[in-house]
């Protein structure tokens, strides 16, 4: 669906300009959750800006299937992005929230805005303005935005950053549902339990760096990680789930 | 929130009731019967003259220079995502006033009428090219903001030089009294040389109402909703040195029209930019014929001047919104 080629960027606008990716490979498959994992400043972000054509790239290529990446509207119609951070300038209802995310197609539809926020199960909330909702739902909100034109790709960064449990779960579940329907999805993520759970791929930076790749199970060893993360896993089994857990 | 046609069709028709109505307010007293026969073209000659000459174009030209703020207004705002913006923050504002003060300066404004627009006009355009220039093309909306303040400060400080070297008292007071902003003694040849700038201006600035939709999201999210935030940010920064350059260059510099429009009427459109731009566009044109009215209903030896009444109204106004929670700015 999404490949990314050999891509390198490097920080803007300083006089020293570092790098900040350097020479990552990675592929965003139809049908799958990729998450993005790493610590702090790995440069989880800055991958997922590069993806949706944010930063410019010092070396590489990245590919989108059916269409050309390169091009603004083309790529608007392709891929849909929620940042770290999304906040909004004014008190705007849910519905016209989520119906922002018809512009790169260019007409509006009711119907599309209602199916979209009745599938985050925000639909109730329809007229409310954003900023009197929890967290939790706003959340949901800005997930049924990226859902509403049907983009092939969806691109999130770090989608579960301040939910609770029960939030961050149904987030989850709101993605896996996304990518059984054929999405192709890259979420950048701290939670490696989470991770582990909901995801078909993951991809683990350090210092702008891929240094490992591939199905969850095989990845989130602790011999693996413990190196990257700076701190000592203990892995546990219970049933059929693993959970990874800091050593304190 | 009402639905845009609706509330843009009752503002409308408003503003063209009222316009109407400001008609029959001034020194003379004049009775409705006589605006009925002008309007059916059968007045007197005293009130042709009357309506048509003194009082129309004052108030065509109150409701323009009001559209064009309250519309200046809302882009800005709904631009910078800032409900503190207002349409003189990129310096055309004060670029046009400082051109009509070197107009007045050199004593040109008794030689040629429409010598001191033109040269208000020219300025507002030169502030833009300069703006422009300063704040390079790919330039950040906080750059753009930095450097439009820099003009402004700069062309404030000309205003001042002008005053502080004025030949006389009274340069000194026509300068100042032209700085206050008004639409007394004003016939239609300033309207129509208002109208041009202010007409592609307003379109410049209409045509931005789906990126700045987009803007709500922020600027990364815009662009990746295919929104190309240089090419937008040229077409407002251009439309609103030439819209408000074109009417300050006639009337002077008018206050808090621009800030309070969008204001009053962002929670009547669900607070979505593009919404808000013609409703807010009308409510500053109703806001602007109103004070003018209350200028000529007042019984005063000296008129007063537009932009003294407009601060004077538009500060209570402001501080009752601010009573209003989450009136000015969002929480989300």
């Amino acid at each position: 669906m999404l490949e990314l080629k050999n891509i390198s960027a490097l920080t803007p606008e300083t006089a020293s300009r570092k790098s900040i990716l350097h020479d990552v490979s990675c592929r965003f498959e139809a049908g799958q959750i990729t998450a993005i994992v790493g610590p702090n400043g790995a440069g989880k972000t800055t991958l997922m800006r590069a993806a949706a054509g944010l930063v410019p790239l010092s070396a590489g290529s990245i590919h989108l299937e059916g269409c050309d990446w390169k091009d603004p509207k083309t790529r608007a119609r392709h891929l849909a992005y929620l940042p770290q951070f999304q906040n909004l300038a004014w008190p705007l209802s849910c519905h016209d929230v989520v119906a922002l995310g018809l512009l790169p197609y260019g007409f509006k539809d009711d119907a599309l805005v209602a199916a979209s926020l009745e599938r985050c199960e925000v639909a109730h909330f329809s007229d409310r303005p954003i900023d009197t909702l929890s967290g939790g739902e706003r959340s949901r909100v800005f997930v049924a935005r990226l859902l509403v034109g049907n983009a092939p790709l969806l691109l999130l960064d770090e989608p579960t950053q301040s939910l609770d449990a029960a939030a961050a779960m149904a987030m989850m579940h709101l993605l896996r549902g996304a990518a059984d329907d054929g999405a192709a999805i890259g979420v950048v993520m701290h939670d490696l339990n989470l991770a582990r759970a909901f995801c078909d791929h993951v991809l683990v930076l350090q210092n702008g760096v891929a240094m490992a790749q591939g199905a969850p199970h095989d990845v989130f060893t602790p011999s693996q990680l413990e190196p990257i993360f700076k701190v000592e896993f203990d892995a546990m089994t219970v049933g059929d789930a693993h959970y990874l857990m800091p050593r304190s | 929130m009402i639905a845009a046609l609706k509330l843009n069709l009752l503002l409308g028709l408003g503003l063209v009731f009222i316009g109407t109505l400001s008609l029959l307010v001034g020194d003379v007293a004049t009775s409705p019967l006589a605006l009925v026969d002008w309007l059916s073209g059968a007045g007197s000659a005293f009130h042709a003259i009357l309506f048509e000459t003194i009082r129309a174009p004052r108030i065509v030209l109150a409701a323009l220079t009001g559209f064009v703020l309250g519309l200046s207004g809302a882009a800005i705002q709904g631009f910078l995502r800032n409900p503190l913006a207002e349409p003189g923050i990129l310096g055309a504002s004060n670029g046009a006033a400082l051109g009509a003060v070197i107009a007045i300066y050199l004593g040109l404004a008794s030689t040629v009428s429409y010598i001191v627009p033109l040269a208000a006009a020219f300025m507002a355009l030169v502030s833009v090219v300069v703006l422009m220039a300063v704040a390079g093309a790919g330039a950040s909306s906080l750059r753009l903001i930095l450097a439009g303040f820099a003009v402004s400060a700069f062309a404030g400080a000309g205003i001042a030089l002008a005053l502080n070297l004025s030949p006389n008292y009274f340069a000194a007071l026509e300068i100042a009294f032209w700085l206050l902003g008004a639409v007394e003694n004003r016939s239609w040849m300033h309207v129509f040389l208002a109208l041009p700038g202010a007409v592609f201006g307003c379109l410049l600035m209409l045509s931005t109402a789906r990126g700045l939709n987009a803007l709500a999201l922020g600027e990364e999210v815009a662009q990746t909703l295919g929104l190309s935030v240089p090419r937008l940010r040229a077409r407002i920064a251009v439309g609103l040195a030439l819209a408000i350059g074109a009417v300050v260059s006639v009337t002077g510099v008018i206050g808090f029209v621009g800030l309070v429009a969008p204001h009053l009427i962002r929670p009547y459109c669900g607070h979505m930019p593009s919404r808000c731009l013609l409703p807010s566009a009308f409510l500053g044109a109703i806001l602007l014929v109103l004070a003018d009215t209350v200028i000529r209903a007042i019984p005063t030896l000296m008129e007063l001047k537009l932009g003294v009444l407009t601060a004077f109204l538009g500060v209570p106004l402001l501080l009752l919104l601010l009573r209003r929670p989450g009136a000015l700015v969002s929480e989300a």
